[in-house]
């Protein structure tokens, strides 16, 4: 089944629009955004809310439901 | 003040946050503090890294700190180690705070934690943005929400250096957000040797420099985590 989710890049604070199907991954998406948005120097998580949603769901397995708007966060990684 | 005093400490990597961290741990009074790098201090260094100065470029960056802070306390005593992570002899340690630029170093040290029991305070920074987890037993660890976009730059160094590989963005102002990073950090810390493990940061806590605010992500253990997921 595909649904609509609304993903925002908290980076630029930009969002769009894509469709998703629930046999798809977080992984997948998170992959999607990042190509997207070109953010291939980073690592990205990918929220809802103040929950991380798990990268290895499957979108069936989040409880995300159609028009839900999740949010990708850069993850730093240096020091 | 005693179990600060005494708690074995080891700080792995000695960047620009591994300065900060352990100028922190030894003004709030750790006597015990190991720290690691096989780094050398370059001259761009300079700017960002509290301990280090102009005299130390060459040499390498966890002796440098050692001795640094060392002068801070003579009571601390401050041992470098001059090794990749990888190589490190990771026991007997109280705890150990990752101060490190690359996710496969993380990931080294994460598993050590996991496997060992070890509280592993993990600092990071990108730019305006930084985070801090706190890895514990029965908690969820590092790789537990690492994704196909952590792989992917698996092997890649987030240097702060300018002029090297680094994406712009971790270029600037970096600082001011490795100060922040780095006080969570060893306030996490304190609260481990004191007993006070409850209360340690949950989930990721998230700094965003840009909007100044600091957030807790929740995060729950991903059963697929091959550290202590049902695959462990
Ligand atoms: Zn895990």
């Amino acid at each position: 089944m595909r649904m609509k989710l609304i993903i925002r890049n908290a980076a630029d604070n930009t969002e769009i629009s894509a469709e998703v199907d629930d046999s798809d991954s977080v992984n997948d998406v998170l992959v999607f955004a990042s190509e997207y948005w070109k953010e291939q120097n980073y690592a990205l998580v990918m929220k809802i809310g103040n929950r991380l949603i798990s990268p290895s769901l499957l979108i069936s397995e989040t409880g995300l439901e159609d028009g839900d708007t999740v949010v990708i966060v850069p993850d730093p990684q240096g020091g | 003040m005693g179990r600060i005093h005494s708690a074995r400490v080891l700080v792995a990597g000695a960047g620009a946050l591994g300065n900060e961290a352990v100028k922190d741990l030894v003004l709030a009074g750790f006597r015990d503090i190991s720290v690691a790098d096989f780094d050398t201090v370059e001259e761009s260094n300079l700017c960002r890294c509290v301990l280090f100065r102009e005299r130390d470029i060459g040499r390498n960056k966890a002796e440098v700190v050692a001795e640094s802070a060392g002068e801070l306390d003579p009571q601390c005593r401050v041992t470098a180690l001059p090794e990749r992570i990888q190589s490190l002899d990771l026991s007997g340690y109280d705890m150990i705070i990752g101060c490190l630029d690359s996710i496969s170093a993380r990931l080294h040290l994460n598993s050590h934690a996991v496997f060992n029991r070890t509280p592993y305070v993990d600092g990071a920074t990108d730019g305006f943005r930084g985070k801090v987890q706190v890895i514990l037993p029965g908690r969820p660890c590092l790789e537990c929400s690492m994704n196909r976009t952590h792989i992917r730059e698996l092997h890649r160094t987030f240097s702060c250096i300018p002029g090297r590989d680094a994406p712009p963005l971790i270029l600037s102002s970096g600082i001011t957000t490795t100060a922040v990073i780095a006080g969570i950090c060893v306030r996490e810390a304190i609260k481990i040797v004191c007993g006070m493990e409850s209360m340690c940061v949950n989930g990721i806590n998230y700094y965003d420099g840009n909007l100044g605010s600091l957030d807790i992500t929740e995060l729950e253990i991903n059963p697929r985590c091959p550290n202590h997921g049902e695959l462990a």
